[in-house]
């Protein structure tokens, strides 16, 4: 490493924490310094290595889970089912044969074969008529645990067999799923149009937002809501004040007037209360408008009782209870609200001024 | 209107033990995949090991991308994994056809700027540095792990390692650095 770099300015260069002014810094020196170039050559390859073995350590945890349930405790189990139901028939057998001793004279003593056993004894084991392997099968199945398929025991030949076998039915899985999820989502929406027709229940609302009564099932306000990442340094752990990601807030703001910061903790009045519905739960308008919305926006509906704000999100992905739970709110101006929520930042500009 | 957690469908649960770090979600993933991957790989070429091993970069590239929060939710997580599998597949056997056997990382492409002596050195290089890698001990390795891959703060790999602050995580991270450098020549040298 050489000291005359700034080594932390070139980490923070290549994952991407450096201000505009920085980034100009940096790419100056990279035109014109060897020495730079060399050490940002040096960092980019320390970079891919360490992510590299970061991705192989995972893998390697993924390779040991996949491994290890599937292919040994249902042979520890089978092999005690087994071991259980040999036993049991050689008692079944002895006590049902007669002793050697009340056989005629010569005569042998029948000797039952292993798959008579199983054949014999599985029905009296599982009492509905089922063989030894699928009472196993079963029990596995109960238990929670997969049990070994033969591919998964057996050689690479057979693996490669079996999948063979169930090559039609992948690959058709792949073009029904596709299939599937367009229609799912044409389904859902004509569902929730009919599901969400409640008239008169907020007329006056909807002609004030511009919907039609049947999408203003609830009453409040639905607004497209700005969708920003955030990251580790817009919140200060030591005076525990949220700071939103300078480009929502810039995207919201319509003066210079610096934004109420709401403290953190339960505490704190917050600027409103925050709860999720999911995408399949919009009304029909809404849906539509969602379908052809932006990236990095969501539907999200504004309410007021009682003097207190609701504010219900619409994510793609719904939020943890947890991140549910921490989401913090704050006004900017008189007519935005920003919630802070997992990684994300989320800033909704109301039509009209004022809670 | 209720409030309340709601979830789409089980890809919204997944998703959501992923964010959580939960690496049993990987498993579940790999297992519901499986069959799909491994009918593709071997109907274009490919063995089962190889399905194998693109189904897990596949399922880690997923983690990695809703960890880091640049995963875009636009399709189902099969269909991601799909898609992912078989654009890795097709890069390898690109590569394959091309008879270019190079070191590194069998899925990164080396920089067009290069030429293909620069290339070849550069895969020297990134081979020697793995290895140091490889032989450097705890805590460094996880420190720059946490630092690289996870793309932590130093406020929070402080609080994961258990330093004062953030400052001695940097101070740690730069001595590090410097043990992997002494691991390198190392390498350069035996």
């Amino acid at each position: 490493m050489d000291d005359r770099i700034d080594h932390d300015l070139l980490e923070r260069y290549l994952l991407g924490r450096v201000t505009p002014d920085e980034r100009m810094a940096v790419e100056e020196n990279l035109r014109t310094d060897e020495t730079w170039r060399i050490a940002f050559m040096e960092e980019r390859r320390l970079a891919a290595v360490v992510r590299r073995a970061g991705r192989d350590d995972v893998k390697a945890r993924l390779r040991s889970r996949v491994a290890t349930p599937a292919r040994r405790v249902p042979w520890v189990r089978a092999a005690s089912i087994a071991a259980i139901l040999v036993t049991a028939v050689g008692i079944a057998v002895l006590l049902r044969q007669p002793s050697v001793m009340d056989l005629p004279s010569g005569q042998t003593p029948p000797i039952a074969s292993d798959m008579d056993v199983a054949d014999k004894v599985a029905p009296a084991a599982t009492g509905d008529g089922k063989s030894a392997r699928d009472a196993g099968t079963e029990r596995g199945a109960e238990a929670g645990t997969t049990p070994a398929p033969p591919a998964e025991s057996g050689s690479r030949r057979e693996r490669r067999e079996e999948s063979a076998a169930a090559r039609p039915a992948g690959e058709s899985l792949t073009r029904e799923q596709e299939a599937r999820f367009g229609k799912e989502k044409l389904e859902k929406q004509g569902e929730n149009r009919v599901k969400d027709a409640r008239p008169g229940e907020a007329g006056a609302l909807a002609d004030a937002v511009g919907l039609d009564e049947t999408d203003a099932a609830t009453s409040g306000e639905w607004v497209l809501a700005t969708v920003t990442p955030t990251t580790g340094e817009t919140k200060d752990s030591r005076s525990n004040e949220i700071r939103p990601a300078a480009e929502a807030e810039g995207a919201l703001r319509k003066s210079d007037r610096a934004p109420a910061v709401v403290g953190k903790g339960a505490t704190v009045a917050q600027a409103a209360t925050v709860s999720q519905m999911p995408v399949s739960a919009l009304p029909g308008r809404q849906q539509t408008l969602q379908a052809a919305a932006p990236a990095g926006t969501m539907q999200a509906l504004i309410q007021r009782r009682d003097g207190e704000t609701l504010v219900t999100l619409y994510p793609e992905i719904p939020f943890s209870a947890e991140e549910l739970r921490q989401a913090q709110t704050r006004m900017i101006g008189d007519d935005s609200i920003v919630v802070e929520i997992g990684r994300q930042s989320v800033g909704m500009k109301m039509r009209r001024g004022g809670r | 209107m209720g409030s309340g957690v709601h979830f789409l469908h089980g890809d919204a649960a997944l998703l959501d033990r992923i964010r959580r770090g939960d690496e049993e979600a990987l498993v579940t993933l790999y297992r519901e995949n499986r069959a799909m991957i491994t009918g593709y790989v071997l109907h274009n070429q490919g063995s089962a090991d190889d399905a194998e091993d693109l189904l897990q970069e596949a399922v880690v590239i997923l983690w990695e991308r809703v960890r880091g929060g640049t995963f875009e939710y636009t399709a189902k997580l099969s269909t991601f994994l799909y898609g992912t599998a078989r654009n890795l597949w097709l890069r390898r056997l690109a590569r394959k056809r091309k008879e270019a056997p190079r070191g590194g990382d069998p899925d990164d492409p080396p920089d067009p700027d290069l030429s293909p002596l620069e290339v070849l050195m550069e895969d020297e290089r990134t081979a020697a540095l793995a290895s140091a890698m490889e032989r450097l001990g705890d805590p460094c390795r996880a420190i720059l792990l946490l630092y690289y891959y996870e793309e932590l703060p130093m406020e929070e790999i402080a609080r994961r390692m258990g330093f004062a602050n953030a400052d001695t995580a940097k101070s740690k991270k730069y001595q590090c650095k410097k043990a992997l450098e002494k691991l390198l020549k190392a390498v350069d040298h035996g």
